[in-house]
């Protein structure tokens, strides 16, 4: 089976790349436009040396050969906007983005299982609605409100929280991996550290809500699916406590159907990042993202869309393929 | 006597799919309480012009300053906004831009979805193995930024991001509805079907794919609530229409930069939003537990 996902892997990836580099060019408006001095200073010449200085000027097989050559080696070619390597921006975007969405996947799970838990065992009793209240109401909301709202209250209302970025613009720290908790514990820099949990707090829970209430339903569909079967009667049989029977059986079991639900989660947290992103000036993929769209970036569009959709691919592999690991049940089925 | 075995057998006349799903739906309270909403929602959209009090575009500046605009009264139950438009007309605008946002881009992903399901799962072999992967690579590409580009490549405005959300929410769909299809394959009656010698064609289309509709409803419903949340976050983005149309989630990004002197002017369009998302969401989950009883 690992080696069919692998093919399926790689089937995707080259249908990804065609995808995006077509859909990509079939943008309206020509970057050379974008990017040349005002309309009064173009003429046909200027445009024309533009177009052939970013390689536009070449059939389009020519260029989708050599981006996808460059791809294998990892080089996603330059911004026409910064003229850096696209690379470059990715490697300051990318780990801002994924220490957000990688702290709201946290949050979630540590509180939507534990909620579900305690749904799943008082069903049909207050805490069941309650939860159920709660949860409809999360994914109700547009993140952006939601963050607005925490926003509003928490650094503007009551100031206990910072409001935008990932650190106090005076504290100057090293960054070796960009993931600034990370970077602040190499560094051995306690202040720098709590002050850049200070700045996550707001953003992760903003975008933690959805998925929160998300993971809360499943752990308590799946509780209640589980808790009908021979085993569960058994561990009643044989005078274990509910609670011990609720936690050791039915939970344990009922976590295999959410982790083939998280590669979806981690997807959504990756792009519902960018909206909150936007309102916290969080600096990462997606407000880059957006500017690509708008300059028409057709390197940094591509790249940070193909890195995107990358660890999606990669995150929902390693959850197929840890599934045998995780449940014998799945062994066997092979 | 003829006569008493019709009676007694009346009330075992089929009376269709529909009607039992409206009986089960209409025992669940918090379906009803969804059903109120979204239809309360729709009469909303569809007599805004009698509904709302004013003209939701045009402005009366007088009694605007800077950094402060006039709370609710009287004449103006919601407020002014910073333009000295009438909150509660444009709130009531935006229902409409909602609702077409919401009908229209369900429909197309339905359309897209059913079509590319329906084909992978009644083909199957090949066919379903390109689709699938198809559906693979566009699930890879996050939906905002797939609307996004649509919404630039067409330019801003709502018939792009009806068409974005739409086309985004088209493979979930597919993949849906080929799962189910493909399980309703395996079933007795596609077994008999076929040896009676029923074509495959006709078993699919006049049998199978009526017999897996109801997820599809589901998810129709599911769907009103994320295309509208989807729309405000475009929209929030500046990439549904011009600055000035009452637009929910442009109505929230306005608010920014007001936030503490007028919040109500946040609260309103915001509480829009979240009011009628829950309520296709209490509808969709009513319909889910209508058409699956567990």
């Amino acid at each position: 089976m690992a080696a069919r996902r692998l093919l399926q892997l790689a089937v995707v990836l080259v249908g990804l790349s065609l995808l995006l580099f077509v859909w990509v060019r079939a943008l309206p408006g020509d970057p050379a436009e974008a990017l040349l001095a005002p309309a009064d200073q173009r003429t046909a010449e200027t445009r024309e040396s533009a177009r052939r200085a970013f390689g536009l000027d070449r059939p389009l097989v020519r260029q989708y050969a050599d981006y996808v050559v460059r791809l294998a080696r990892f080089d996603l070619g330059d911004s026409f906007t910064s003229r850096q390597p696209v690379t470059t921006e990715l490697r300051r975007r990318f780990p801002a983005t994924v220490e957000l969405a990688g702290a709201a996947l946290v949050l979630a799970i540590a509180g939507g299982v534990p909620l579900g838990f305690v749904a799943a065992r008082r069903r049909s009793r207050w805490p069941d609605h309650l939860s159920l209240g709660a949860s409809l109401l999360a994914v109700s909301i547009p993140s952006f409100l939601l963050a607005f709202l925490l926003k509003y209250l928490f650094s503007v209302e009551l100031g206990w929280l910072p409001s935008t970025g990932r650190l106090d613009a005076a504290r100057d720290v090293p960054h070796p991996t960009g993931f600034y908790l990370l970077d602040a514990l190499l560094d051995l820099d306690g202040a720098a550290f709590l002050d850049a949990l200070r700045h996550l707090v707001l953003p992760a829970v903003a975008l933690a809500a959805a998925p929160l209430a998300f993971v809360a339903r499943i752990t308590r569909a799946a509780m209640l699916d589980v808790a009908g079967e021979d085993y569960v009667r058994t561990a009643h049989a044989k005078g274990l406590a509910a609670v011990d029977v609720d936690r050791g059986h039915v939970l344990r079991n009922a976590l295999l159907p959410l982790t083939s639900v998280t590669g979806l989660l981690a997807g959504a947290l990756l792009s519902g990042a960018a909206l909150v992103e936007i309102v916290f000036a969080w600096g990462g993929l997606g407000s880059m993202l957006q500017q690509a769209i708008v300059a028409r970036d057709y390197p940094a569009l591509q790249g940070g869309l193909f890195l995107v959709a990358l660890v999606f691919v990669v995150v929902n592999l390693a959850v197929d393929l840890s599934a045998p690991a995780l449940d014998p049940r799945v062994r066997e089925a092979r | 006597m003829s006569l008493a075995h019709v009676e007694v057998l009346q009330p075992q006349v089929s009376t269709g799919p529909a009607v039992a799903l409206w009986r089960r739906v209409r025992a669940s309270r918090s379906g009803m309480a969804g059903l109120m909403i979204v239809g309360g929602f729709v009469l909303v959209a569809v007599f805004a012009p009698l509904l709302a009090p004013y003209d939701p575009l045009a402005g009366d500046l007088t009694d605007i300053r800077p950094g402060r605009v006039p709370g609710p009264s009287a004449e103006h139950p919601l407020g002014l906004d910073e333009q000295g438009r009438d909150e509660l007309s444009r709130v009531i605008y935006g229902a409409r831009h909602s609702l077409v946002v919401g009908v229209g881009s369900v429909a197309i992903g339905m359309m897209l979805g059913v079509v590319l399901g329906a084909l992978a799962a009644g083909f199957g072999g090949w066919v379903d193995a390109v689709l699938m992967r198809l559906v693979d690579v566009l699930l890879a590409v996050p939906a905002l930024f797939l609307a996004i580009a649509v919404a630039a490549a067409i330019g801003p405005g709502l018939l792009p991001a009806t068409i974005a959300i739409g086309v985004t929410s088209a493979p979930l769909v597919a993949r849906l509805l080929r799962s189910t299809m493909a399980a309703q394959l395996e079933s007795g009656y596609v077994a008999a079907a076929t040896a009676t010698g029923v074509p495959r064609p006709r078993i699919v289309v006049h049998h199978v794919l009526p017999n897996s509709v109801g997820p599809v409803i589901v998810a129709a419903t599911l769907g009103m609530g994320l295309a509208i949340l989807e729309a405000a976050g475009l929209s929030f983005l500046g990439l549904v229409g011009d600055p000035s149309s009452p637009e929910w989630g442009r109505m929230l990004a306005a608010t920014q930069r007001s936030l503490q002197t007028s919040p109500q002017l946040a609260l309103f369009p915001g509480l829009a939003i979240v009011v009628v998302v829950v309520g296709f969401n209490l509808l969709g989950e009513a319909l889910r537990q209508a058409l699956d009883p567990r």
